[in-house]
């Protein structure tokens, strides 16, 4: 993995036509700028990873294994 | 529209859904955009496992868990878009479920902390929100069930 250092206002490129510029950055945060033609697909990472789990959470419900779960939880709340 | 209405489902036979249970998802699930609306199913009134059923497409559940049967500490931070668009601006007016997928092999379960649903239980409104918390997106339940 490539690791660069850059700050507030610059940018770096990526091929010919992406640029990501640095535009802001706080104590835990920092706010991306990204120049890119319009087919190019930008995504938050946890927004494609959210998708597909919810993919494989909508799979037929195997009902055995959620009631096993489900008394598992029943009884340690008991024992609170 | 109908005040009550029978359905049946792919995961729980024919339910009977009433006007008042119906929760809109303006965005739909992530991955699931076209689906609005929603019932929560429950077997029992003291079950930290429930299910969402689509009312839309019949084929379509989540399995939900009460987030905090298995993580007490779970604090929820919407970004301010997210709390306008459940018409609030209190986190503590929304209840959370988070999804869950369970494994045959119950102890390779995951649940998703990050990108709860969020409901507005007053408007009977719910949006899938990814929180500002770094909290993790597959997070094993298998501690709290008690396994190795």
């Amino acid at each position: 993995m490539l690791v660069i250092k850059r700050k507030v206002s610059e940018s770096i490129l990526i091929g010919d036509d992406i640029e990501i510029i640095i535009s802001e950055i706080s104590q835990d945060k920092v706010k991306i700028a990204i120049n890119a033609p319009r087919e190019i697909k930008i995504t938050r990472k946890e927004l494609a990873e959210t998708c597909e789990f919810n993919m494989l959470a909508s799979e037929k419900i195997n009902k055995i294994s959620i009631a096993e779960v489900k008394n598992k939880l029943n009884s340690i709340k008991k024992n609170k | 529209m109908y005040r009550e209405n029978k359905i049946k489902t792919r995961d729980f036979g024919e339910i009977t859904v009433k006007k008042e249970d119906i929760i809109n998802f303006t965005d739909g699930m992530y991955g699931f955009e076209d689906y609005k609306r929603y019932i929560i199913l429950k077997d029992a009134p003291e079950d930290d496992v429930l299910f969402l059923q689509s009312l839309d497409n019949m084929e379509l559940s989540f399995v939900l868990i009460d987030p905090y049967a298995i993580f007490n500490d779970y604090n929820p931070v919407l970004t301010e878009e997210d709390l306008r668009e459940l018409n609030t601006t209190d986190e503590d007016e929304l209840k959370y479920l988070v999804i869950a997928i369970i494994k045959e092999d119950v102890r390779q379960s995951v649940v998703n902390l990050k990108s709860p649903v969020a409901i507005n239980p007053k408007l009977k409104t719910a949006k899938q929100v990814i929180l500002q918390n770094s909290y993790p997106l597959r997070y094993s339940i298998i501690s709290t069930l008690g396994g190795q």
